[in-house]
């Protein structure tokens, strides 16, 4: 017997594609897990500034209710599930509504941490541990010229034998990133347009800049400008969640208690 | 007749407080964990050969007017003295008093001398467990030994007394007597003399004469069937706790799970809680079902199982030579070298790996005697911290962690299992009273042994130098720092950069190599449009004139669910077709329109039909399922 399933769309209701989104997850071995968004396509979603985002992790039947902000402003810091069950697999919804509307103007279904997933991003860093014969770590950053080598920071191998080990170790997330990242920033400052050029690794950096929300550094820019632009990076940066996470792990274990 | 023994105590004895209390004081587990820890790792000492022991836990209430050994209990000469020992508030009980019956089974009961309190020796099990404190009578090697645990059932008490009915293996004597445990000595009121912290309830009121238990097989008989006593004729020992407090079936099954999920699902304990049976074929489905709250993640318990089942009882994929543990760190020439391939090809492949790791044990006054232990681990690359667990004869140490608390190795799951007697024994000894935790300084374990903090250390610290040894030297990563550095143009089925930085693009597909005749879709008879408030459907009339007519129609309507069937989860509430005054229907061409619930039928008469349906909810969506078919006795043109 033929059979046609449609569903009807009174409202409008707008589908958004898992690419607009990515999710970051991560599962301490005790303690409850943490989420956050990482990145959110606003241009992807041709959603109106001012619509509100929220967000619903479910696990089995059960769901836990999460505020996001706005979508030129979504709040990217950690949120701690607690109620979801471990066993079951964890997805995401998100929910658009104009503000003060209970109306929901687009949703984005079954949306998974890009981490759990298969597509574990790229790093625009590459890490290797090594002998180091006394430093814990060194960036080693090539001229930004086309064909040179991409950054890559090297660890102690006696401290952190896998790459892995040094990258969710919450003093090294901490302590080094934000040093790693001040790096960068200098050797941009010190090759104007650089960030312009697809012909060297620097270049593909400049979407990654733009995601912190920091505006371009004037050409002009002489060198206390040069030097605010680096620390409004580092601010920016250390903004973010997983390094405000690494961070709140720290707080907890000197005081137990939670920034 | 059964009766309390209240004891003066001599004027030339100190009087106090009881400090075995503040052993088992542990803010990282509750009071039920403990209990549980305490009254299931004794019946596993006292197992008869390899039996599967048998422990049961339930509640039990009593009518406190209806009983004979309730009145004896709680004798007017009882309750006076509880009150002066501040045990209740008053003289006034509850009509109901709750027992919390344990029964073990498959064990041997409180074997030993029951006639006088003096006899010591390592079969002396019921003078250890009715008057001894902090000597237990058993061997060093079984799980107990430091003697204080049974602080714990008395302190699940309100009135901190204990009643124990033992049924022993040795002479099928059945035993009733009980014993109460004040916190201090203390004095009634209007009188001089302090009475002891101890108060025993047996055959003798005589406090001058030794106190013996009860053989008294009717009244024996009536508690068996007051309190529902699974015990019949089998050996073993039932704990009956007057008055428990804070102690709830469910918490009883959660701390099992937690604290003896790998026991039980060796297969070397069954325990059932209430009704519930936590056996080896039902564990891990009630740990399961503890969700989060579970104190091992599903995935270390899917190790434990996966071990259980194949790591116990096989050769080990390598055994550390002699002398592995004279150096802080494991070496190639720790192992052969067959075995030194194996081990690194398992661990490189994320596979189950165990190593038997040899040590010579130093018993003052004796000469070395060679124990084993055996490490059994696992590469877990997707995780970001390590778990494990040491198992000491079935009882889990948990307090001790090593691996945790190390970041520079490969995540791994693990598990160091001691199974050997004189290790065990030596370790037994040095265990913390709670058995969480070791410590090569208690006094017990420094008396019997020597070189106890390397010996100890060895055992501790095997899993974390076996992991530190296996994990391969560091490799280049692009992805670790993805968490930090996330590349935003890196997603999948994109092109990836090389070493140099630079992307590689996909090889672009040729034309004709693909070449593969993708059919076009089947046209359909009927179009579906959505409306505001409802649907319609018009038919097509050039695929209509294929049909053999009149078309049968049957159109099921839902509110779209976020989650599950929405067709199975609607409810009248939701929309009642048959509500015509809602419900409006628009048709040309169609006949036999029916209403049934969430379901609309009817017969499209003409090549040129159409039927609407309107009065849905403006704000929902609507899930709609429309089948069709030719009349029953035409020929299915559409399946052909």
């Amino acid at each position: 017997m033929p059979k046609i399933s449609k569903t009807t769309n009174p409202t409008g209701l707008k589908e958004l594609p898992a690419k607009a989104f990515t999710v970051r997850l991560i599962t301490p071995a005790n303690g409850p897990r943490s989420f956050w968004l990482e990145r959110f396509d606003h241009d992807l979603s041709g959603l109106p500034s001012g619509t509100e985002i929220s967000c619903v992790a479910h696990a089995g039947n059960a769901e836990e209710f999460f505020q996001l902000g706005t979508i030129e402003s979504p709040i990217y810091s950690a949120n701690i599930i607690q109620k979801l069950p471990t066993d079951r697999p964890l997805k995401f919804r998100f929910l658009f509504c104009n503000p003060g509307e209970a109306k929901l103007s687009a949703f984005a279904e079954n949306i998974r941490a890009a981490n759990e997933s298969d597509a574990v991003g790229e790093s625009l860093i590459d890490i290797e541990p090594t002998d180091l014969h006394g430093p814990v770590w060194k960036l080693v950053l090539p001229q930004p010229v086309p064909d040179s080598d991409r950054p890559v920071l090297l660890v102690e191998r006696h401290l952190f034998p896998t790459a892995l080990a040094a990258a969710n170790d919450m003093w090294f997330g901490a302590l080094v990133m934000p040093e790693v990242m001040r790096q960068i920033c200098r050797l941009i400052v010190e090759n104007p347009g650089s960030l312009e050029s697809d012909d060297t690794w620097l270049g593909n950096w400049s979407d990654f800049i733009e995601t912190l929300g920091v505006h371009a550094l004037q050409e002009d820019a002489d060198h206390i400008a040069r030097e605010n632009w680096i620390d409004n990076i580092i601010v920016a940066f250390c903004a973010k969640a997983s390094i405000r996470l690494q961070l709140n792990r720290i707080e907890t274990e000197l005081t137990g208690e939670l920034l | 007749m059964a009766t309390w023994q209240f004891r003066p105590i001599n004027p030339n004895e100190n009087s106090g407080t009881s400090t075995v209390d503040d052993n088992f004081a542990n803010e990282e587990r509750t009071s039920v964990e403990i209990l549980v820890r305490e009254t299931l790792q004794n019946p596993l000492d006292a197992r008869n050969d390899d039996d599967v022991v048998e422990v049961k836990y339930n509640i039990v209430n009593v009518d406190r007017t209806d009983s004979e050994f309730l009145s004896t209990i709680f004798s007017e000469k009882a309750l006076l003295h509880f009150e002066s020992g501040k045990l209740i508030k008053d003289k006034s009980l509850p009509k109901i008093i709750p027992f919390l019956v344990i029964e073990d089974f498959g064990t041997s009961g409180l074997e030993g001398t029951f006639s006088d309190s003096s006899i010591d020796g390592h079969a002396e099990n019921w003078n250890a467990f009715w008057f001894r404190e902090g000597e237990g009578a058993k061997p060093t090697k079984s799980n107990g030994g430091a003697g204080q645990g049974k602080i714990t059932l008395y302190a699940a008490s309100e009135i901190r007394s204990l009643i124990a009915l033992t049924r022993r293996h040795s002479d099928d004597k059945e035993l009733l007597f009980g014993c109460c445990r004040f916190k201090q000595n203390y004095k009634i009121l209007g009188e001089s003399s302090r009475w002891a912290k101890e108060a025993r309830w047996g055959a003798i009121e005589n406090p001058d004469i030794q106190a013996t238990p009860l053989e008294d097989k009717p009244l024996i008989a009536k508690l068996k069937l007051e309190l529902n006593l699974s015990r019949g004729d089998r050996p073993g020992t039932s704990f009956l706790v007057p008055m428990p407090f804070g102690i709830t079936l469910d918490n009883i099954c959660k701390a099992v799970i937690d604290e003896f999920f790998f026991p039980i699902r060796r297969g070397r304990l069954k325990v059932t809680v209430g009704e519930k049976i936590l056996d080896a074929s039902t564990v891990s489905s009630a740990a399961k079902s503890l969700g989060p709250s579970a104190r091992h993640t599903p995935a270390y318990r899917d190790f434990l199982e996966k071990l259980i089942e194949t790591q116990l009882k096989i050769t080990p994929t390598a055994t550390a030579l002699a002398g592995w543990n004279l150096t802080s760190k494991l070496a190639n020439s720790s192992f052969t070298h067959e075995n030194l391939e194996s081990l690194r090809k398992s661990f490189e492949n994320s596979e189950l790996l165990s190593v038997d790791f040899p040590l010579k044990i130093r018993k003052k006054g004796c000469d070395p005697t060679l124990g084993k232990f055996r490490v059994i681990l696992r590469q877990e690359q997707d995780s970001d911290s390590s778990e494990e667990l040491f198992i000491r004869q079935d009882l889990s140490i948990d307090g001790e962690k090593r691996l945790k608390g190390s970041r520079r190795t490969q995540p791994v799951f693990a598990l160091t299992f001691i199974d050997d007697m004189e290790l065990s024994a030596f370790l037994t000894s040095a265990e913390e009273p709670t058995h969480r935790t070791w410590n090569a300084s208690r006094p017990k374990v420094k008396a019997l042994y020597d070189g106890t903090s390397q010996l100890l250390n060895a055992v501790r610290n095997a899993a974390l130098r076996l992991v530190e040894f296996l994990t391969p030297a560091g490799r280049r990563d692009n992805t670790a720092l993805a968490l930090y550095f996330a590349d935003p143009n890196s997603v999948q089925d994109k092109p990836k950069r090389g070493p140099d930085g630079k992307k590689t693009p996909l090889p672009p597909i040729l034309p004709g190599e693909i070449n593969i005749d993708i059919p076009a879709p089947k046209p359909k008879s009927i179009k579906f449009m959505s409306l505001v408030d409802g649907f319609s459907i018009a038919t097509v009339p050039d695929e209509m004139q294929k049909k053999s007519l009149p078309l049968s129609v049957e159109i099921k309507t839902a509110y779209a669910t976020t989650l599950g069937d929405p067709f199975k989860q609607w409810d009248a509430a939701d929309f009642w077709l048959n509500d015509d005054k809602n419900f409006l229907i628009d048709s040309y061409s169609v006949e036999n329109i029916s209403r049934d619930g969430n379901v609309v039928r009817f017969e499209i008469c003409s090549p040129d039909a159409s039927f609407s349906l309107r009065g849905f909810d403006e704000n929902r969506k609507v899930e709609v399922q429309i089948n069709y078919r030719e009349h029953e006795d035409a020929q299915d043109i559409e399946n052909d």
